[in-house]
């Protein structure tokens, strides 16, 4: 044992520099490993945990009126022209709280149901104004959380006491990706009224968390509460919380509650159960935890393929001192253990301390990540994690360092002392320089790589990988950062730059000039609309024309063309198993039509819940709609904000709410920004650093196997200059191969990385561009920095005197 | 003859050359404050004991490696001052170098071992593949031979490749240290004979050698000894092994303690 330990000691230092680009490379896959591991493990348990610790409910279905709200019944004999609260007949009060009562029953009396509670709160479409600089609208509800309630708690996580006017107590989300600090104002546009809180709160709920569901929560103290309900008593919601029976499947929980309450002839505006909720909110952790696996399985690679080829040179640079040692009495064994244990002693060491830096990193990503799921997340050291990383990749590195020095057994010392080649080294004279045409630098090259394909082989397979990764990054930039569009609108509905609502008589006229304004490029009457389907209520995208539209939602079909067709969301296709071709029914207040089915369409933020129709579709269940909404589209998006004050001066009368839509997503793209920021960085450094350490190690150790060959060259003549591009050059036609083979066969595979990504979100269509153009600009600025690293690597040539092939 | 050699060009002269190596702690002064003057077309042996320094001074005087001090005149121009890179230059230009070891490069076959230097200067490729067929046979090197890989070949087969390489630019100066010792005497006499050829067309031969028939080629033969010239003697132009020759080097030898 001992014999080996001063063996390997002498191993270890014999090559620092090569020990020390292993221990980097290793660093690097236990740091990415121990990251994906720690969020896939902690993320999910961290997320069960928060929902069992406030008693979230698993599912959850609002329901249009309440127990407090003055009972109304739509009255159809009431003259239309004036659409106010007249229109609506008071009804008996005792009878809807009878019916809630009634339904609430019935529900907890279904199958698989552990606990049913019903709160009361208002539900509106509400804009935030100055949502992170700009006005955000979100469909909120707003509880009073004063009111005792078991299931789905809060959990208060800063909170200031002192007496403000209008306190409210806002999610996490809102607070820390809308920036809102305690004692802010946070102004809520409510169609033409504003209403001003104070923040005195932040809190922590598992029922909503983000904005990915298309609902989010805000809570007030009852005083502010019982004065905000005042007026918008209309409003009111009727929260139905259910929490199921261990194992019982959520969806058809849902499924069951909404056909019990639709059946009631209740209109249902919300559903959502737990795993959808988790789906949406875990998105960007889930994502980030694929790509990081990704690249800890290619670093790790990397550093296997590397660590053999080092192995195996040593053997072939020194099988004539292992034969001596041989001959001297080591055993096989011993010399494998003596080869195998600084690789051994350095994977220990920075696998244990790229762990480390893990837990350093961690906090950054953790604080993108928790903005988007929207809860407040911990992370601890994760025992179970490290032990993988390090029994994984210590494991890997003794499996492969064994397999490329077991040869060392087989050697027998006459051999090694003689100097004879075991290997089936070809002894073929490549390009021969009396027959072949060419510069004779270029041959030599050419030589060179012949006579060092193996490494050839080593720096073809890594930057081929490379390449994928860094196109994979380039494409994620390209259409996240250059193009956002195209990433946005695969996440996003219609787009606008502005948009318009005005009276429905003024409408028209304007619509007119507004077309003809020179900054304008086009201008849409576009609107989401609410239906009725099988009595919930779904919203429905009412364009004059599809074709016109810049985001096309729908991925099988097509869109509505005539009056009696329709687009249908993937999941209301899935949940009625709607075919295309089939017709489906659609009320409005009474009214109702038959449509065809022509098209699936997709969409994140409504979770394919949602509809298409014409125009004049829509216009066979309501003709009568007050208001008229204009999509306009800018040739300067940039201008959106003095557009918008134009046309308020232009169209004061008529106006009644515009949206500075562009402002808006790119809001909702600087969530994704940040991350892919961070993504796309990390790729390239990771890319080009991986690129220096094998070009590193391979050249480092050409340099030392072909010492004696460079001092020859020397000594007949040869200058620096001309041996640096030799060396240089036996990798570049490599590198060229596969770095731009890579590129050109990542615009036909990227495609498909990318669907399987997209689809892991429930996108079935993606607008993502494979540009070929920025594939290959991430193409050659890797090609030029391997060439450049390798010319700066082959630099030691110089302090390599003709002389020292003397001493040797 | 002193006088008639006088008159001789010097292509190097060398002032006050030191060489030392520092093995650890201890300072090895293997050449000593060696002046030394070698006479443009002659045929200049150096002998002395193994471990003499005979090697070192060859490479010193061929730019292969640097002094310690002193200095090297070139045609008249400062060796020591030149960069590596111009170093590699006056080499593939001036020097033809036979090694002890011979050092041929891997990899490769014969004949490309010798193009790799001659296709250096940029002459005519065909020239150069002409030229190099030539030497090889002048040094009796079969043809199928030529075409096998230096480490397929015998000692002396490498020898003699060694030797063409060294011969293919037409140095001014060939430098060739111990180029006969792993040939047989038939071999090593057609070496030799391309040696005294090479030296007839008027190129200058520096020649490390521990044999004696070897050294009855030279115009002129040095001793070396403690890091200094400690002997030199003139046998005059090589026509053929005359008694007289034999019998002045045998002295000589003899004098400097052999
Ligand atoms: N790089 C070196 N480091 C230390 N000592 C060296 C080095 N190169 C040569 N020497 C020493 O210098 C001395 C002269 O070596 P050199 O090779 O010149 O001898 P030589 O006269 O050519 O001998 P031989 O006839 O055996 O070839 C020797 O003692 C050798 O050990
Ligand atoms: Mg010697």
């Amino acid at each position: 044992m001992k014999k080996i330990w001063v063996l390997a000691k002498h191993n270890l230092k014999k090559e620092k520099g090569q020990y020390m680009a292993f221990g980097i490379i290793l660093l690097m896959t236990a740091l990415i490993l121990n990251i994906a591991l720690v969020l896939l493990f902690q993320m999910d348990k961290a997320y069960d945990k928060k929902f069992d610790e406030l008693d979230t409910a698993n599912v959850n279905v609002i329901v249009a009126g309440g127990k407090s709200q003055p009972v109304v019944e739509y009255n159809v004999n009431i003259d239309k022209e004036t659409k106010t609260t007249e229109q609506f007949e008071i009804v008996e009060e005792a009878k809807i709280t009878e019916r809630l009562d009634e339904i609430e029953k019935e529900i907890s009396q279904l199958e698989n149901v552990e606990k049913v509670e019903v709160l009361e709160a208002i539900f509106l479409n509400a804009i935030v104004k100055d949502f992170r600089g700009t006005d955000f609208d979100m469909n909120t509800v707003f509880y009073n959380m004063d009111e005792t309630h078991e299931l789905n708690r809060l959990e208060i996580i800063r909170e200031d006491k002192t007496e403000v006017k209008n306190p409210i107590y806002l999610p996490l989300y809102i607070a820390e990706f809308g920036q809102f600090d305690l004692g802010d104002t946070i102004v809520y546009q409510i169609e033409e009224e504003k209403v001003e809180f104070t923040v005195a709160g932040v809190v922590q709920e598992m029922q909503y968390g983000n904005l990915g569901n298309g609902i989010i929560g805000v809570y007030l103290p009852k005083e502010t509460y019982t004065e905000f309900v005042k007026g918008r008593e209309m409003c009111h919601v009727t929260v139905f919380s259910a929490q199921t029976k261990e194992q019982a499947d959520s969806e058809k929980m849902m499924d069951s509650i909404t056909s019990l309450l639709t059946d009631a002839d209740e209109s249902v505006l919300f559903s959502g159960y737990d795993r959808a909720n988790k789906q949406v909110r875990t998105m960007v952790c889930n994502l980030l935890v694929v790509i990081l696996a990704a690249f800890a399985v290619i670093v790790l690679l990397v550093s296997l393929l590397l660590c053999r080829e080092r192995i195996q040179n040593r053997i072939e640079a020194e099988m004539t001192d292992m034969g001596v040692l041989k001959a001297l009495g080591y055993t096989g064994n011993g010399i494998i253990a003596a080869m195998m244990l600084p690789y051994g002693i350095v994977g220990i060491l920075t696998i244990v301390f790229g762990i480390g830096i893990s837990y350093i990193l961690l906090p950054v990503l953790v604080s993108v990540i928790q903005l988007q799921a929207g809860f407040w997340l911990t992370i601890g050291f994760d025992a179970i994690g490290a032990l993988i990383v390090v029994v994984l990749l210590l494991g890997m590195v003794f499996f492969f360092t064994y397999f490329a020095a077991r040869k060392i057994k087989k050697l027998q010392p006459i051999w090694a002392i003689r100097g004879i080649s075991q290997g089936k080294i070809s002894r073929k004279n490549v390009f021969a320089l009396q027959t072949t045409k060419g510069n004779v630098h270029l041959l030599l090259a050419g030589k060179n790589m012949y006579a060092a394909a193996r490494q050839n082989l080593l720096l073809f397979l890594v930057l081929f990988v490379l390449t994928i990764l860094i196109s994979f990054a380039g494409v994620l930039f390209y259409n996240v950062m250059v193009e956002p569009d195209n990433f946005m609108s695969t996440l996003a509905e219609e787009s606008p730059d502005a948009v318009l609502t005005m009276n429905a008589e003024d409408g028209k006229g304007h619509k007119e000039v507004i077309e003809n304004m020179e900054q304008v490029s086009n201008v849409l009457e576009y609107s989401i609309e609410t239906v009725q389907l099988d009595k919930e209520e779904v919203p429905v995208f009412v364009c004059e024309d599809f074709n016109e539209v810049t985001n096309d939602l729908c991925y099988e079909g097509k869109n509505p063309e005539n009056d009696d067709e329709i687009a249908i969301g993937n999941e209301i296709a899935q949940n009625g198993s709607y075919e295309i071709g089939d017709s489906i029914t659609l009320t409005v207040e009474g009214k109702s039509a038959s449509y065809k089915i022509v098209g699936f369409l997709q969409s994140v933020n409504y979770q394919g819940k949602l509809l298409e129709l014409t125009k004049e579709g829509y216009e066979k269940i309501c003709t009568e709609n007050p208001y008229i909404t204009l999509y306009v589209y800018l040739n300067e998006k940039e201008q959106t904000e003095s557009f918008l004050e134009l046309a308020e001066d232009n169209f004061e009368d008529g106006i009644v709410t515009t949206v500075n839509f562009y402002e808006k997503s790119k809001t909702s793209q600087e969530l994704y920004a940040g991350i892919v920021q961070i993504v796309v960085l990390a790729v390239f450094l990771l890319t080009i650093l991986i690129a220096l350490l094998i070009l590193f190690i391979l050249i480092r150790s050409l340099l030392v196997q072909r010492r004696q060959e460079l001092g020859i060259y020397k000594a007949i003549g040869y200058s620096n200059r001309q041996l640096m591009f030799q060396m240089a050059g036996s990798f570049l036609p490599t590198a060229f191969v596969a770095i731009f083979g890579s590129a050109v066969l990542g615009k036909f595979m990227m495609p498909t990385i990318y669907n399987g990504i997209f689809s892991m979100i429930g996108v079935m269509k993606h607008h993502c561009e494979i540009s070929a153009g920025i594939l290959l600009l991430f193409a050659g600025v890797l090609f030029v920095a391997t060439f450049f690293i390798s010319m700066v690597l082959s630099m030691p040539i110089k302090k390599i005197s003709a002389y020292a092939l003397i001493k040797e | 003859m002193q006088h008639k050699q006088k008159e001789k060009k010097a292509i190097i002269t060398v002032k006050g050359l030191q060489k030392s190596f520092s093995t650890g702690e201890v300072e090895q002064v293997i050449i000593n404050n060696l002046d030394l003057d070698i006479y443009e077309g002659d045929f200049t042996i150096i002998m002395g004991s193994s471990g003499a320094g005979k090697s070192t001074l060859m490479y010193a005087l061929s730019g292969m490696d640097r002094p310690s001090g002193g200095r090297i005149l070139f045609d008249g121009k400062d060796i020591t001052e030149y960069k590596d890179d111009e170093l590699a230059v006056f080499r593939r230009k001036n020097c033809g170098f036979v090694f002890q070891q011979i050092y041929l490069l891997e990899k490769m076959s014969l004949m490309d071992n010798v193009l790799t230097t001659g296709f250096l200067t940029g002459e005519k490729k065909n020239n150069v593949i002409k030229r190099a067929e030539d030497l090889f046979d002048k040094v009796n090197l079969p043809k199928i031979t030529r075409k096998k890989n230096s480490s397929q070949i015998s000692g002396g087969e490498a020898q003699r490749v060694g030797i063409v390489r060294a011969l293919i630019n037409r140095p001014k100066v060939v430098f060739a240290d111990e180029p006969t010792g792993a040939l047989n005497s038939n071999n090593s006499d057609a070496v030799l004979d391309v040696f005294s050829k090479v030296h007839e067309e008027g190129q200058s031969i520096i020649m490390v050698t521990h044999d004696k028939k070897t050294a009855l080629r030279a115009d002129r033969i040095i001793y070396l000894k403690d890091g200094k010239i400690f002997g030199e003697c003139l046998l005059g132009n090589y026509q053929k092994e005359d008694v007289e020759r034999t019998r002045k080097l045998n002295q000589f030898l003899e004098e400097m303690g052999w």
